[in-house]
């Protein structure tokens, strides 16, 4: 007979073998935890899972790195030096290139010096720079273009900043290419430091808290998009000159930098060395450039001079010493920057000035083979207008921005090699550039009177302008300017009347 | 090289990689590998001083053995147990008092001129200074501190006298020993290991286990969490109070304080919890130095779990040898004061270190020897923590402190005005409130782990797989992102120091 599904019996008998088999899967589960687990290869596991959790993190930072997440601000002069420099060489090749540190970068212009010198010419400069960074930043110019001229600035050959200058080692290895940045790596940066070096995630981690405005910058570019405008590694970001009160504190203080204090070490030396034979490696004419500071921030230049000749005096290189050269009429107070300082600079109004000096001087005085690209279309469409152009250049025919009013025209035997207008903001300049070799010695620097036939309110003419000497001093001439009235078109030159 | 730090990271992956795969097969080479190992890891640091491990090592191994050798003709004395059995005890002989007194002189030397001469010496110019006799500030010698010296020579202080007591034999194997005093993973900040535990682990041959390299690594880990997010977080808040002491008034002063002993723990028992992770990767096994102390709710309590080792080694060695409680209440008292006031120039030659140490030992003789103070309720409980949780907060006023009068400057600047200023010394609002949530948080896993114990990790990495392999990842991810480290941080260990 069958018996009932649910009898009391039964009932009892399913409950206790389901205790049972409750017990059962308890033990088992018991057993499993306290049963280490059987591995075939234990240590190729671990391994691998080390390894995959490693390629897992440096994949997040890979991808962190590659959105510049962590990014500083690109007014970082370091992080936007050679990305420059790569679209630069994409469309032209660098003749001249300019390394140092930022007193190389503020005080010489290198649009202008590419403007006198017909060539193009590059600032390779680095905040904070030593022989170290120079080396690399070097060796990465050469390794992708071939230029000729490679002028060294000599701040970067002491030690006047002593600490400072290891402070942007980072940003500098991380702009090199690849090859050089492996080379560099343990050379510049301590063996915990490579990741930083490497990875901009790494060395700015701290955004997260500390800068979140910049990674909301950066996870937004398109809003914050940076202008387009060919940069060639210049700045001339400092504009407050020496001024009285600054000669107060320096008639009370006296200078700040003492060139007995001044020195340099063995991997200053060691890295001097193999800039040099780089450089002679590549047939690359070497120019020694010292910027100059107010003279009345350093004492016992000599002495530095003597520090800085210890490594040069070895080369047959030339050595440009325009803090020697110090002449107080020509470098006026308002080139240089208006605080006592350490590492004074040049400003913004300054670098053009020095510029064309260090043109003059490479041009005239080392008479240098340089290439002339501006007859180059594509030299001049990428020169067209900067800094410089319309200074040594005449401008294009049907331009708006700037017109030609006289070319090669001689009055009272002094040839105006060349005459435009142009417009600069709000603001009408009426430029005119007097061949060096035809202007009266005694006259230079000195105002000029020009009797101008032009155009006003519809009517023609004929206005008297007294024309200023400008800081630039062209290779070829003298540069004169003054501003006009926008109702006013200059149409030609007629007179000249020197000051007496 | 620190813990912390990518080198640290490269020489643990080839030392453990070559351990593993080369040196693990012969028990002797081994050894040798994990001596060289040692010595390359100190020498990183500063080669020369390495010779004073070595001396130390050579010194101790040596009076190990000449006092083995006076047991070989051992005096026996006879003592009566309860029962009225006769057994026997070991009595050393002279020459093994005489052996054990060079091992303490030397060791206890070699810390004295490193680490006390300059303090002993400007104490002594600055009491003549008192009488006039002196009249210059004190130019310290130039002496450079060998980073772990107190670790490695109370180390080796205590296998001689472990010897001496015939608690262990001792070491026939220079190797052995020597590596036994320079273990890297905790040669320069502990744990103080006794030669009965670490010794013998020398001469057990090593074969690769999973379980114990991954819970090695997850330790490692997780030391480097509690450091790198928390406590070097912490200490950007507390160094900015204490540069600023003239200007901290009130909260940010109680805050930076409070932190401060949340940053001593979690710094201190990260560096173990590494130190202890990368031993058991390599198959040791170190003493536990922290178990949860901030859950204390008497100062016996606490100080049973705060630095263990060290707490261990001076009631072992001193506390003991001086009668412990056996003489008395008031020499009881007495002997607590001088085990806290040794233990507090243990850490570091100032007399705010001895402050520091003679403050509890004086809680430790009040409160719990005269009020016993021994709750049994909760909330009792919770109170006698505050309690102890803040009275040693107070007392960290001298630990922390570059001279008294900081000390006393940050304890007068105690109060609740100038909250305003809270995030002016070195973080912004939003990091500070990081930092108190990851306290918060590290203090409700304690809990748990208080009550799950080692349940609650068996349990982790034998289920969630998931849960597990997002931890993982989590942990290096958020060292990276969210660590203090690079530029302008000190990342170093507070406990190098001593």
């Amino acid at each position: 007979m069958k018996q009932p599904k649910y009898s009391k019996n039964n009932l009892k008998a399913v409950s206790t073998a389901k205790a049972q088999a409750q017990t059962k899967i308890q033990t088992n589960k018991e057993a499993k935890e306290q049963t280490p687990k059987v591995r075939k290869h234990p240590r190729i596991e671990l391994a691998i899972k080390v390894f995959a959790i490693l390629a897992i993190v440096v994949g997040v930072v890979r991808y962190t790195d590659s959105k510049k997440y962590f990014e500083p601000k690109m007014g970082f002069r370091v992080q936007k030096v050679i990305p420059a420099f790569h679209s630069l060489i994409e469309k032209d090749t660098i003749d001249v290139c300019l390394f140092g540190s930022s007193h190389i970068g503020e005080g010489i212009n290198a649009h202008v010096l590419s403007n006198y010198l017909g060539c193009t010419c590059f600032s390779m400069h680095q905040d904070g720079s030593d022989m170290q960074d120079v080396y690399y930043s070097l060796k990465d110019v050469v390794s992708q273009t071939k230029i000729k001229v490679a002028v060294f600035e000599t701040f970067t050959m002491t030690n006047v900043l002593g600490l400072e200058q290891q402070k942007s080692k980072y940003a500098k290895l991380r702009m090199l290419s690849t090859p050089i940045k492996l080379e560099a790596t343990p050379n510049m940066l301590p063996l915990d430091e490579y990741w930083a070096g490497w990875s901009s995630t790494i060395r700015n981690h701290n955004f997260l808290f500390r800068d979140t405005a910049q990674i909301n910058r950066n996870l937004h570019p398109a809003e914050y998009a940076p202008q387009r405008f060919i940069y060639l590694g210049s700045e001339g970001r400092q504009d407050k000159c020496v001024n009285d009160s600054l000669i107060a504190v320096y008639d009370s203080l006296g200078p700040i930098v003492d060139g007995e204090k001044v020195g340099h070490d063995e991997y200053d030396l060691e890295y001097f060395d193999k800039i040099i034979k780089l450089c002679e490696e590549n047939d690359i004419k070497v120019v020694f450039l010292t910027i100059p500071e107010y003279y009345r921030n350093i004492k016992n230049y000599s002495s530095w001079k003597s520090v800085v000749n210890e490594m040069i005096g070895k080369t047959k290189h030339p050595w440009y010493d325009l803090q020697e050269k110090y002449d107080s009429t020509l470098f006026r107070r308002e080139f240089f920057q208006g605080d006592r300082l350490i590492n004074q600079h040049v400003v913004a109004s300054g670098a053009p000035f020095f510029s064309t000096v260090l043109a003059a001087y490479l041009k005239d005085s080392l008479q240098l083979e340089l290439p002339d690209r501006t007859k180059q279309k594509r030299w001049h469409d990428l020169f067209y207008g900067s800094d410089g152009y319309f200074l040594n250049y005449t401008p294009r025919d049907n331009d708006t921005a700037a017109f030609n009013i006289c070319e090669g025209r001689k009055i009272a035997n002094i040839l105006i090699e060349n005459a435009f207008w142009s417009k600069e903001g709000n603001s009408r300049g009426f430029y005119v550039k007097f061949e060096k070799s035809s202007f009266p010695k005694e006259q230079v620097m000195k105002p000029v009177e020009l009797l101008v036939k032009g155009e006003y309110q519809g009517r023609e003419v004929n206005a008297v302008f007294k024309v200023l000497p400008t800081d630039m001093l062209p290779v070829r001439n003298y540069l004169y300017k003054v501003g006009v009235i926008k109702e006013f078109t200059p149409k030609d030159i007629i007179g000249i009347r020197l000051a007496n | 090289m620190l813990f912390n730090t990518f080198s640290f990271a490269l020489f643990l992956l080839v030392t453990y990689t070559l351990y593993v795969l080369v040196f693990s097969k012969n028990l002797k080479a081994r050894n040798v590998f994990l001596l060289c190992a040692s010595y390359f890891f100190y020498s990183c640091w500063n080669f020369k001083l390495l010779f004073v491990i070595v001396v130390v090592s050579a010194v101790d191994y040596f009076m190990g053995q000449q006092i083995e050798k006076t047991k070989q003709a051992p005096k026996l004395e006879e003592e009566p147990d309860n029962n009225s059995e006769t057994v026997t005890t070991y009595a050393p002989s002279k020459d093994a008092k005489k052996y054990l007194w060079v091992a303490i002189l030397v060791n206890l030397g070699v810390l004295a001129y490193f680490k006390y001469t300059n303090f002993f010496l400007e104490s002594i110019w600055n009491l003549l200074g008192l009488f006039g006799v002196t009249h210059d500030a004190f130019s310290p010698l130039d002496i450079v501190l060998p980073i772990g010296i107190s670790f490695y020579c109370f180390q080796g202080l205590s296998y001689v006298v472990d010897v001496y007591k015939d608690k262990i034999k001792a070491s026939n194997n220079p190797i052995t020993f020597f590596t036994f005093i320079a273990f890297f993973p905790q040669l320069v900040a502990g744990p103080i290991e006794r030669a009965g535990n670490l010794l013998p682990q020398f001469d057990k041959p090593y074969t690769f286990n999973y379980d114990d390299a991954r819970k090695g690594l997850f330790m490692i880990g997780a030391g480097l969490v509690k450091k790198m997010l928390i406590a070097d977080r912490i200490a950007v808040y507390v160094d900015g109070v204490f540069d600023k002491l003239g200007e901290a008034n009130g909260f940010p002063s109680f805050v930076a304080l409070v932190l401060f002993a949340f940053q001593l723990y979690l710094d201190f028992s990260a560096y173990s919890q590494i130190a202890i992770g990368t031993a058991r990767m390599f198959g040791f096994k170190l003493s536990d130095n922290f178990r949860m102390p901030y859950l204390s709710v008497s100062f016996k309590d606490f100080w049973s779990r705060w630095h263990i080792t060290l707490t261990n080694w001076f009631r072992d060695y001193l506390y003991f040898t001086l009668g412990g409680n056996r003489k008395g209440k008031y020499r009881t008292y007495i002997n607590v004061l001088i085990i806290f006031a040794v233990s507090g120039l243990w850490h570091g030659a100032s007399w705010n270190f001895f402050i520091w140490g003679l403050l509890n030992g004086i809680y430790l003789a009040i409160f719990d020897k005269v009020f016993h103070l021994d709750p049994k309720t909760t909330l009792t409980k919770v109170g006698s923590c505050l309690f102890v949780f803040f009275s040693w907060t107070f007392s960290l006023a001298f630990f922390r402190g570059a001279t008294f009068g900081d000390a006393i400057q940050v304890l007068k600047n105690i109060g609740i005005s100038n909250s305003d200023a809270l995030y002016n010394y070195g973080l912004n609002s939003m990091e500070f409130k990081f930092a108190i949530f990851l306290i918060i948080g590290l203090m409700i896993l304690e809990l748990l782990a208080k009550k799950y114990g080692e349940k609650m990790s068996d349990f982790f990495f034998n289920n969630f797989f998931i849960i597990r392999w997002a931890v993982y990842i989590a942990i290096p991810l958020a060292i990276v992102y969210l660590g203090i480290y690079g530029e302008g941080n000190d990342n170093s260990f507070i406990y190098f120091q001593f």
